[in-house]
């Protein structure tokens, strides 16, 4: 385990959020913004209250059913956060301070995972209540629809990711299999499925082995032609779910995976890779459980940022984890 | 009625019947099967019903407790999970009952009880409160990893209804296990996990790879053991057998079998969720809850004939017969490419594309060419042989060819054109002397030649 230098945690105590290593009070002032930092900084961090109005977020604790945070979100290459505030029935675009910039609207509560379109726009994903994918032009106007359920899908709650490739829009199922459904614009195709996350043209897998150290490969897309192994990681001690593999920019690839921690706490375990598997950074993240679920909430941006998206009762946290 | 008066009075009514229940014995399939049909039913707070045909589903809108629920069937989380789990008594599930909330579950002990986690098993259940214990969430535990990714039923909240799906939940929820449950029947069940081949992946959406014929090339499939029985070999029982056979019975066209032990695959015995060490899923070794069929027990060799080719097999135990999906792989035994060749090797794969003539060979490019000539000068000792035109020499200063012979230069000959025949020796490029002499080079010399040549026969003929 590293030293508490290397470490970034956060609690949930008393009703004071603390994040980024100082007390927040909940304002949903950023501590610092995401554009112009300088190299020497801490990491930048962004609280969202609970609420309705600009710049805060839904958290549905219901007396009894599945408490939700924002499900899931993107950093856009200018430092924007594009945040599925899906209680709200919006997606807000928020600058680096977490000032509004503008909303879409959602036809509904239930979408759960979002992705920005190449030529602008983004696609949400409903895999639970309508189990359909709809595309937003830049102004919010839904563009098209496609179901989620067809060929290789054949169950809406089996998804468990949308991803955005030059090939087009792919749903993981599974966390192991991802069935391309569309076009970047949203026109179906005929689905084909990889087994394992689209990068650049080839597929990148991610293995929990038996030792409990995750193995990655990069394989060529279509088919299973033998895969090339870049990295087996941890470099002791073992893990127990793989949470993430992501594709992000400057030719990196973040893998994370959580394993248990002392007193009820989680560590989470985040590695950089460049496409050669040479580890390029390490992160362990102590994490205080809340049953709030986030879809997904780990992201990285075009610049090769990782970001983690974290939510109790009172409000949620993004956070820069790397560098 | 307010539906808060109505969960309160719910569970009101039912207390004298919780107090001298007793749930009845129930396997964990038989729990599965009875949430199985409430999927797609609405949220209803503070109550417990659906129907198993699926119809009068309901609807809920608004945020619980201040929601509205129209129709005659729904549930909330504790609903649901009192109801599949038949708590505190049997009852029907068209019966609405809500005996217990997320409070009794998460920190009572009536008919179920508390334990580890790791030890989770299908039909077990997870639940939350929370810090204040105003609120609070249960979900029925179906397959998966009990601290990753887990397939669960659950009453969600207003805005979903009832929904089956694959999430993680956070530590913050401990597992629950309900009292009576008997014994399971042996269950055999399997998901491919993967596939893959050594082929060359193929760009068509139904075909897997490609192959030139007679190729040599290998596969393999990869499962999960998905029911609660042991896979194993040789032994008997349910799961005591298992084989990987074809779909049809008959031999595969590509591999020359009909079956494959599962001693050969990568793991002899392959246990299930339910028997494997909690936590500890892991790939293909012995033990582990996955298998790899292939490659080597699945080495193929593509047929002659050009086409498609479906290599399909399934799961088969010596006791239960035929189990798991039917997994194929589409393979393309390939036409060699010729296009516009007549002769040589296509180049995808190498096979010919037929033979060129006598006094041919073949080009590069594929296209029979003549046969590179073989100069013949026979007593000449100058000047082009008259079959390829390749120089026969060359003659000393103060010389100049004619017909083959080097003779003196006379003084009219000395500075014509037999001078700059000296000045362009032919050149012969590659080796082959006849396609070089139509480059411009012999285009230099051979005119002056002729010309010479010419003016020599009419100089003769003048002469007689």
């Amino acid at each position: 385990m590293p030293g508490r230098s290397a470490m970034f945690a956060w609690m949930a105590a008393a009703g004071t959020f603390l994040a980024c290593g100082r007390p927040t009070g909940g304002t949903g002032s950023a501590s610092m913004g995401l554009q112009g930092a300088p190299e020497a900084r801490e990491p930048w961090c962004l609280v969202l209250p609970k609420g309705r109005g600009p710049g805060q977020v839904g958290l549905h604790v219901p007396r009894e059913g599945a408490p939700e945070a924002p499900m899931a979100f993107v950093v856009d290459g200018q430092g924007h956060v594009i945040l599925l505030d899906q209680v709200n029935e919006r997606v807000q675009l928020l600058d680096g301070e977490g000032t509004l910039l503008k909303a879409w609207p959602l036809p509904s509560p239930t979408f759960q995972d979002l992705a920005l379109l190449p030529k602008g726009g983004m696609v949400v994903l409903d895999r639970l209540a309508a189990r359909r994918l709809l595309f937003l032009d830049e102004d919010g106007a839904v563009v098209s629809g496609l179901p989620v359920e067809g060929p290789y899908v054949p169950e809406g709650g089996g998804v468990t990711g949308l991803f955005v490739t030059r090939e087009g829009v792919w749903l993981e199922v599974e966390h192991r299999a991802s069935v391309l459904v569309a076009k970047p614009e949203g026109r179906p195709v005929p689905r084909r499925r990889v087994f394992g996350r689209p990068l650049h043209g080839r597929v990148l897998r991610a293995r929990l082995l038996a030792d409990g150290r995750i193995q990655v490969t990069l394989g060529q897309m279509w088919g299973a032609a033998p895969a090339r192994r870049l990295a087996l990681l941890p470099e002791s001690g073992r893990v127990r779910e793989v949470v993430a593999l992501e594709a992000c920019g400057r030719g990196r690839i973040l893998l994370a995976a959580k394993r248990p921690a002392v007193e009820g706490l989680e560590e989470l375990l985040v590695w950089v890779l460049d496409l050669e598997g040479r580890l390029v950074g390490r992160r362990v993240l102590e994490l205080q459980p809340t049953a709030l679920e986030v879809f997904r909430p780990l992201r990285c941006d075009e610049r090769g940022r990782v970001f983690l998206l974290t939510a109790d009762e009172e409000a949620a946290s993004l956070e820069e984890v790397w560098p | 009625m307010r539906p808060a008066v109505g969960f309160g009075l719910s569970v009101w009514l039912v207390l004298s019947r919780v107090a001298a229940a007793a749930p009845p014995p129930m396997s964990r399939t038989e729990i599965l099967d009875r949430a199985r049909p409430a999927v797609g039913y609405s949220y209803w707070w503070g109550h417990g019903c659906w129907r198993e045909d699926g119809q009068d589903k309901g609807s809920c809108s608004g945020s619980c407790p201040d929601c509205t629920h129209t129709g005659n069937y729904g549930a909330d989380c504790s609903g649901f999970v009192a109801k599949v789990w038949q708590v505190p008594e049997a009852s029907d599930v068209t019966e609405d009952l809500h005996p217990y909330s997320t409070r009794e579950f998460r920190y009572s002990e009536i008919h179920w009880t508390r334990i580890d986690r790791s030890d989770l098993q299908p039909a077990d259940a997870l639940v939350y409160r929370n810090s204040a214990n105003t609120a609070g969430h249960i979900v029925l535990y179906e397959s998966g990893d009990p601290w990753g990714a887990m397939w669960l039923y659950e009453a969600r909240g207003c805005s979903y209804g009832i929904v089956h799906n694959e999430r993680s939940l956070s530590s913050s929820y401990v597992a629950i296990r309900r009292d009576a449950l008997v014994a399971e029947q042996p269950v055999l069940e399997a998901e491919l996990l993967d596939f893959g081949s050594d082929a060359t992946p193929a760009a068509a959406p139904d075909v897997d790879y490609w192959v030139c014929p007679d190729a040599s090339f290998s596969f393999w499939f990869e499962f999960r053991n998905e029911g609660n029985t042991v896979w194993r070999s040789g032994q008997s029982g349910v799961g005591g057998d298992v084989w990987l056979v074809t779909e049809s019975g008959g031999t595969d066209a590509l591999v020359g079998k009909d079956r494959i032990s599962l001693a050969d695959s990568s793991n002899p015995e392959v246990r299930s969720d339910s028997t494997n060490p909690p936590g500890e899923e892991c790939n293909d070794a012995p033990g582990c809850i996955r298998t790899v069929f292939g490659p080597d027990a699945l080495r193929a060799r593509a047929p002659s004939e050009p086409g498609v080719y479906v290599s399909a097999w399934q799961l088969e135990d010596g006791e239960a017969g035929r189990f798991g999906p039917v997994v194929q792989l589409a393979v393309e035994v390939r036409s060699p490419d010729c296009a516009d060749r007549e002769c040589g090797p296509d180049p995808v794969c190498g096979v010919s594309c037929g033979e060129c003539g006598a006094g041919e060979v073949c080009s590069e490019a594929g296209r029979c060419v003549p046969e590179a000539c073989e100069p013949d000068c026979g007593g000449r000792e100058c000047g082009p042989d008259p079959v390829c035109g390749v120089s026969c020499g060359e003659c000393g200063a103060g010389e100049v060819c004619s017909e083959g012979r080097c003779l003196p230069v006379s003084g009219r000959d000395a500075g014509g054109q037999d001078g700059a025949q000296a000045r362009h020796p032919v050149t012969v490029r590659g080796g082959c002397g006849c396609r070089s002499g139509y480059g411009p080079d012999a285009v230099v010399w051979t005119l002056p030649l002729l010309l010479l040549l010419s003016w020599r026969r009419m100089r003769r003929a003048a002469r007689k």
